[in-house]
């Protein structure tokens, strides 16, 4: 049980990091930033995107590859979740 | 002027999988992948660290001391692989080809070893820099050395459109034998640039995997880069023939087009245009190919918007059309990488051998095509294709067909 509460305060704190990098190095508007804007929506451009998974990797010291999950989300909120995935991912595969 | 034809009378190739045809040829069909850790004179340090580099290469075996100083890895490679096309094709160095041969070589970057040298040098080591650093840099390097070693004295170039410089240098060379300007033709591609800041640079592009380089597979997330080089002859068939030499295969089509509009997204149609052009220029019907060596580099964008040019031009057939990618063999040659798939082509028409796709995993819906999933499948070849598309949106697309 503590694991997982661990593992909750983890993704949290990630996913919030990762919305501060959107605002940092994407240029993105917070006050755009709900659930289901889309990169669209916030004006993200592909070279945005680069800056964004440069500093999140830089950040996080992972690798993104863009692999279908990536390439298939559909919203800001899917894009973050699978971002955290790979993070927590990473970490985990480098304690054990 | 009645139209001429144009057959490979010599191909060499230096690559990952070693020195020669025959090993990049044995690799690919037997699906032995040369992708390893990069071994780099300074630290990589970013993430990625794998790729199919030329190993065990000694460019003093076929370089003389006078000639190397001014000889990038592009260059050195591409001299090896250029020897052993014309060592196939019946010349030595003694011949003087002269003014009816031309020497054209693509390369995405040139000398990018040399550049990289000249920056560390001079910002990082702040010594003295390498006094040939330009002609070394050029990107005609090995166009003009190869002129040099055979005597060409007709038109040499270097062709530049990232990963379709290969494919364009061959399909210009073998226009110019057509249209009479020249006899023969010594094309291909070439490219070394396996450097730290390179592989930075790849990375931040977020097109390279981590792991495995799987074109076509539900599973892929990035291609893995390569380096080498590919040489052909090209000669009017009737030369060649005069020659007594047996040619290999015939150069049949040739297209190529231009997307106008994203740097870096593939498009369908401009990859479209290029097979219909060069199936229009071979005079054949999209059932005459027997077999696709893909562009295929295993990013989930490239091989979704190759699938889809391939089905508008091959229709219902596409399912059971035999699309590999060697990619995973050989990497991604960037400037050499049509030259490398044309080699693979080539054999894999004279053996009726479709080489396999490696590390297929399992089938992506998006890419409903006949991937021939981790092993090589023996099947009549008569024709086929192999496609380039490049960044900058430049497509180049080359059909080969049997002399006999």
């Amino acid at each position: 049980m503590d694991d997982l509460k661990q593992d909750t305060i983890d993704r949290a704190e990630i996913e919030k990091q990762i919305l501060d990098v959107f605002v940092t190095d994407g240029m993105v508007d917070r006050a755009k930033i709900t659930p289901d804007a889309t990169l669209e929506s916030l004006e993200v451009q592909s070279v945005d995107v680069m800056m964004i998974l440069m500093a999140i990797e830089e950040k996080f010291d992972v690798y993104i590859p863009i692999d279908g999950k990536i390439a298939e989300s559909k919203n800001l909120n899917d894009f973050v979740q699978t971002l955290t995935d790979r993070i927590v991912e990473e970490r985990t595969s480098r304690a054990t | 002027m009645p139209h001429r034809r144009v057959v490979v009378t010599g191909m060499g190739a230096v690559s990952g999988t070693g020195i020669g045809v025959a090993s990049l040829w044995s690799a690919a069909r037997s699906g032995q992948s040369a992708v390893g850790e990069i071994i780099s004179e300074r630290a990589l340090q970013g993430h990625i660290k794998i790729a199919a580099q030329v190993k065990n290469f000694k460019p003093e075996q076929y370089i003389e001391p006078l000639v190397m100083p001014f000889c990038d890895r592009f260059t050195q490679i591409a001299i090896a692989a250029a020897d052993e096309a014309l060592a196939q094709a019946q010349f030595s160095r003694k011949d003087r080809l002269g003014d009816r041969t031309g020497v054209i070589v693509g390369t995405g970057v040139g000398g990018y070893t040399s550049i990289d040298d000249l920056n560390f040098t001079f910002y990082v080591l702040k010594s003295r820099t390498h006094p040939m650093t330009i002609p070394r840099g050029m990107s005609n390097g090995a166009a003009s050395h190869i002129c040099t070693r055979y005597g060409c004295t007709g038109p040499s170039f270097a062709v530049s459109s990232a990963c379709s410089s290969a494919n364009q240098a061959i399909g210009i060379g073998a226009f110019f034998i057509r249209t009479g300007l020249i006899d023969r033709a010594i094309v291909g591609g070439s490219e070394a640039g396996l450097t730290p800041t390179a592989m930075r640079a790849w990375e931040n592009l977020r097109v390279l995997t981590p792991d495995f380089c799987r074109p076509f597979s539900k599973e892929r997330n990035g291609m893995v880069l390569g380096e080498g080089a590919g040489i052909f002859v090209l000669e009017a068939e009737e030369i060649a023939r005069a020659r007594k030499t047996e040619p290999l295969a015939e150069i049949a089509g040739y297209g190529t087009t231009s997307d106008a509009k994203d740097m870096v997204r593939p498009d369908i149609d401009g990859a479209e245009k290029a097979m219909r052009l060069a199936l229009v220029d071979a005079g054949l019907s999209p059932d005459a190919i027997d077999y696709v060596n893909a562009h295929g580099t295993g990013t989930i964008l490239n091989d979704v918007v190759e699938t889809e040019a391939l089905r508008r031009v091959f229709g219902s057939r596409l399912p059971n059309l035999p699309v590999s990618s060697t990619k995973p063999v050989h990497g991604h040659g960037l400037g050499a990488a049509g030259a490398l798939e044309l080699a693979i082509t080539i054999m894999a028409m004279r053996e009726n051998v479709a080489p396999p796709t490696i590390n297929f995993l399992h089938p992506d819906p998006n890419c409903d095509l006949d991937p021939v999933p981790n092993h090589a499948r023996e099947l009549p070849i008569r024709a086929a294709m192999s496609n380039s598309f490049a960044f900058g949106g430049i497509n180049a697309c080359l059909i080969v067909t049997r002399t006999d």
